[in-house]
């Protein structure tokens, strides 16, 4: 068997093009700031030393002043208005000098489009790990528990199931409604504690429910719990709902920022590392190994721990960069739409969008068409790599 | 001029690269006659397998041949195996060398009739049509005794029993009448009477169709069944050539003699059971003298049974019953149930080991779990301690499960591969919280490393690393972590070669005289049973048979199912001497 791990994903053992272009984009991404912007890192005048970079104020230009400034000196939002109206890379640019010269071209706005492109693998990483993150936390923790307990090993008393349900009954009909028709204009702190002390109070109620019905001897009988059949149930309503209506839904309803986005890019693409996770627990609950741990006396957590989840996990980071790319592709989409996360924030999608409105500049449609297609070829040949 | 049908001159393959390179065959050459029957044993990666691949043009990639050739007779002349290409060797495969794999179970696809499986590799070979090959299919199925050849045609691999599997195997293989027939231990993963019936079966087919046969095994006693001359191989070479006769009267090689008397011997009883490294350590040392030295004499036996039911019961076993339901319909109602533990009570005395003994399929795994509700019983009570583990919830049998242990059959899938092997026998300890702290439990580990024959520098390695024999002890460890006063041993030893299989018998008597164990011995393998237990229980489709003394069950069997049993051990020391 050909040992699998995050360590293996991590350290390329076999370094092709695939695994260098990922690798690119990562680093391009997390130093985005520090490659394209127009404030200089540092700035040294007068036996001052500033950092421009850091500070939110709008740096105002001294030429008196030695300066360390970013490989590209644009921020993806800074507007070049000597070079409006989508000059090309090859046409001639007023620029003071080279340095200053938009390599790939600038948009209608004369924004320049390498530091947009720049920005847009920081956006494109952040909604690809993230969203894979949130799934990640979902689908291993429904699909496990779903392929640990089946359908008939999960036992539970009557009088906790019934409290259970009476506690998610009243947070699913009450919550929605304790939303006032100002909820966006309140502030996140106070959202917060309004959720927390409602949500104290549904459990304390239904805690008072568990111990008066668990003085009848009826109540106490255990009573097994179709698991499997519940989240199976949920996977295949889930997947029958279309992603990309869905993701326009509920992107109408929260204003689409940053955060809300990968939030419902996760919530919508577990079903599937839930399915994944759901057979391989199952395959993994009929070895011996599992069984001598029951017979060892572990409990159903410690098993489910050191020794199914370490197995179950290989067949998900496979599944993890074939979801990553579809993140980053249903975020191109969006945003192409223009339902993408607001108009301080670039990405590729954006920019794609930009190309629409003006198709005689090529280079609007092609760096970023090109980027996308590469990443995403890149991400599903990794994929194809590790499930071998 | 009289070719033989295969002959093998000086036969090396290796594996890795031109660094490090590592001969798994070196230098090995036999030959075999048209209508022999040539047996082949050694343990596992001693290379008979890879010679066996060899011979069709199967090798993996990975090895390379470094010297020798495999002539094979065609005509009047010979060709040469290894020189040919992928189209000439798929001429050969099949038409005129055929072979038969150890694990019928997925050697077969199981979305295809087993019938048209036949069928197919009738077509391919023979060119027949398609009417002409089932009747052609059918006719073989009845030549391999199949009952119902016509109904069987039309059923799929899950349908039928291992024994019928590995027959339909037979049928493939022997369908286009080849001259050479290469069975790589056919009946290792078959009970002992299943056995016994395909042994015949390849006998009488051998003889009826005058074919050479290579027969692969790693028991010299189901050689003994089959073989006119065997080969025994070790690491690569062969260390000892004979005819059949003269290996078991007069085994010339200290290797050979190991493998003689490891098998646990069916008429007296012995302390320890001899293993190989004995005979190779003390040169010219014969059988019959190592056993003398370690028999246990009648009177000894005698008296030690005696003191043995004085003890009180540490396990009483009243009218267990375990049923599994068997649904049907859209609603899944229970139609029936599958009684795979039906009404059985016996006692099991502290300091004994009872054996438990009976095919595949009659209830015995089944029945060693519901006594540990691994497996929860339909019925019955199972006492230990005054106290009915059935009546315990899962959260209340947790401390008893420290006094009540299990050690599986099979090495390879009881070992979570990503747990090193020290901390998965940490594990128990700190889930049960005994030796204080991780300090003194590691080094109580260590010293149980040490006690079942590891070693110490090997706590921090992972499972793949170990051979299987070596991953059966480690197992054994993490049963003995909790320091039990019962273990179950379920077909512990089943996977295991011949050779090994007596160390790791060796290994849990060795510890039952250390820490005074209680064992239930469950075994397909009367022979190891015998040898292991004091009393034994003979089970047969959920029911007892039987239950006696181990010398009196053997010799003086009651039930005509026990008879059949010992009538199916392999007994080839009897057959020549």
């Amino acid at each position: 068997m050909k040992k699998l791990s995050l360590k293996y994903i991590l350290l390329f053992r076999s370094f092709s093009f695939s695994n260098w272009f990922i690798l690119a984009i990562l680093v391009i991404g997390v130093l985005a700031p520090f490659l394209a912007n127009d404030k200089p890192i540092i700035s040294i005048q007068n036996h001052n030393i500033s950092f421009p970079f850091f500070s939110n104020e709008k740096y105002l230009e001294n030429t008196a002043a030695f300066e360390v400034w970013p490989l590209i000196p644009y921020h993806s939002q800074s507007l070049d208005f000597k070079n409006m109206n989508s000059v090309g890379p090859f046409e001639e640019q007023v620029v003071p000098s080279l340095y200053y010269r938009h390599w790939l071209g600038t948009d209608e706005l004369g924004r320049d489009l390498l530091a947009g492109l720049i920005h847009g693998c920081h956006t494109a990483i952040w909604v690809g790990f993230g969203a894979m993150a949130i799934a990640l936390i979902i689908g291993v923790f429904l699909g496990g528990i779903a392929g640990y307990f089946g359908d008939s090993t999960y036992r539970i008393h009557k009088a906790k199931w019934i409290s259970c349900l009476a506690f998610l009954l009243l947070t699913a009909l009450f919550i929605p409604n304790l939303i006032p028709w100002n909820w966006a204009e309140i502030p996140f702190i106070e959202k917060a504690t309004q959720t927390i002390l409602f949500t104290m109070l549904f459990l304390f109620l239904s805690a008072v429910l568990y111990f008066i019905l668990n003085r009848f001897q009826a109540y106490k009988k255990s009573i097994s719990i179709p698991v499997d059949l519940i989240i199976s149930r949920c996977i295949e309503i889930m997947e029958t709902i279309p992603l990309l209506f869905l993701i326009i839904a509920l992107s109408a309803i929260f204003s689409p920022s940053y955060w809300s986005l990968i939030g419902i890019i996760g919530i919508s693409s577990w079903t599937s590392i839930a399915k994944f996770m759901r057979a391989e627990v199952l395959k993994i609950r009929q070895k011996d190994y599992v069984e001598s741990g029951f017979a060892l006396g572990l409990s159903n957590i410690q098993i489910m721990k050191n020794h199914v989840l370490p197995n179950a996990l290989n067949p998900i980071y496979i599944n993890l960069s074939f979801g990553i790319a579809a993140a980053i592709l249903i975020e191109a989409t969006l945003s192409f739409l223009g339902l993408g996360m607001g108009v301080e924030q670039v990405s590729w999608g954006s920019i794609l969008a930009s190309s629409r409105a003006d198709y005689t500049s090529w280079w609007l449609a092609v760096y970023p068409g090109v980027l996308l297609f590469l990443t995403l070829y890149s991400l599903n040949q990794i994929g194809d790599k590790l499930s071998k | 001029m009289n070719l033989p049908l295969l002959e093998i001159k000086n036969l090396s393959i290796s594996f890795g690269n031109d660094i490090e390179e590592h001969f798994a065959v070196s230098g090995i050459s036999f030959s075999i006659e048209k209508g022999e029957t040539l047996g082949v044993v050694g343990e596992s990666g001693s290379g008979k397998s890879l010679t066996s691949l060899a011979t069709i043009g199967l090798l993996p990639k990975s090895a390379k041949i470094k010297s020798g050739s495999i002539l094979f007779q065609q005509g009047e002349s010979s060709i040469d195996v290894l020189k040919q290409n992928e189209n000439q060797l798929r001429k050969l495969r099949g038409n005129e060398i055929a072979m038969i794999f150890q694990e019928p179970m997925t050697s077969l696809n199981p979305v295809i009739t087993c019938g048209e499986q036949v069928a197919e590799a009738i077509r391919l070979h023979m060119g027949y049509n398609k009417t002409k090959a089932k009747e052609e299919a059918i006719k073989w199925f009845n030549e391999v005794q199949l009952p119902r050849a016509e109904q069987l045609f039309d059923a799929y691999p899950h349908q039928i029993s291992g024994g019928q599997k590995q027959r339909v195997m037979i049928a493939m293989a022997m369908c286009c009448e080849p001259k050479l027939l290469i069975a790589d231990e056919p009946t290792t993963a078959l009970d002992v009477t299943v056995q016994k019936h395909i042994l015949q079966l390849i006998k009488s087919l051998q003889k009826k169709h005058n074919m050479g046969v290579v027969f692969i095994t790693h028991d010299l006693g189901v050689v003994a069944e089959i073989a006119d001359k065997v080969i025994v191989m070790q690491a690569g070479t062969i260390v000892e050539q004979n005819t059949t006769r003269n290996i078991f009267k007069y085994p010339a090689h200290p290797y050979t003699k190991g493998l003689l008397a490891c098998r646990p011997p069916l008429d007296y009883r012995l302390k320890r059971l001899p293993i190989v490294q004995d005979f190779l350590t003390a040169q010219n040392k014969e059988i019959s003298t190592v056993f003398n030295e370690i028999k246990i004499s009648n009177e000894e036996r005698t008296s030690q049974l005696k003191e043995l039911y004085h003890k009180p019961k540490l396990i009483e076993v009243r009218n267990l019953k375990t049923y599994f339901p068997i649904q049907k319909g859209l609603l899944k109602k229970t139609v029936d149930h599958v009684k795979a533990v039906d009404d059985i009570s016996f006692d099991v005395y502290e300091g004994e080991t009872l054996g438990l003994v009976g095919e595949s399929g009659c209830g015995k795994t089944t029945l060693g779990r519901s006594v540990l509700q691994l497996i929860r019983p339909t019925s019955g009570e199972v006492i230990y301690k005054n106290t009915n583990l059935r009546d315990l919830t899962s959260k209340e049998l947790r401390p008893f499960r420290k006094d009540l242990q299990i050690i599986f059959q099979d090495p390879y899938s009881s070992l979570n591969p990503r747990m090193r092997v020290g901390d998965a026998i940490v594990e128990p300890m700190s889930v049960h919280n005994v030796y204080g702290n991780q300090k003194v439990r590691k080094e109580k580990v260590i010293d149980l490393m040490e006690t079942v024959g590891l070693k110490a520098e090997q706590f921090n390695r992972y499972p793949h690393e170990f051979s299987g024999g070596q991953r059966q002890r480690i197992c054994i460890a993490r049963a003995l972590a909790l320091s039990p006063k019962f273990i179950i041993c379920d077909e512990s030893v089943s996977a295991l070669d011949v050779s090994v299989q007596a160390q790791v018998l060796n290994l849990l008597n060795d510890l039952k005289q250390q820490f005074n164990f209680t064992y239930i011995f469950i075994s397909h393998d009367l022979s190891v049973v015998k040898y292991m237990s004091d009393r034994i229980v003979v089970m047969n489709q959920g029911k007892v048979e039987e239950i006696g003394i181990s010398e009196d069950v053997y010799d003086a069997p009651q039930k005509e199912y026990t008879k059949k049993l010992i009538a199916a051990i392999p007994k080839g020391e009897e057959i020549y001497g």
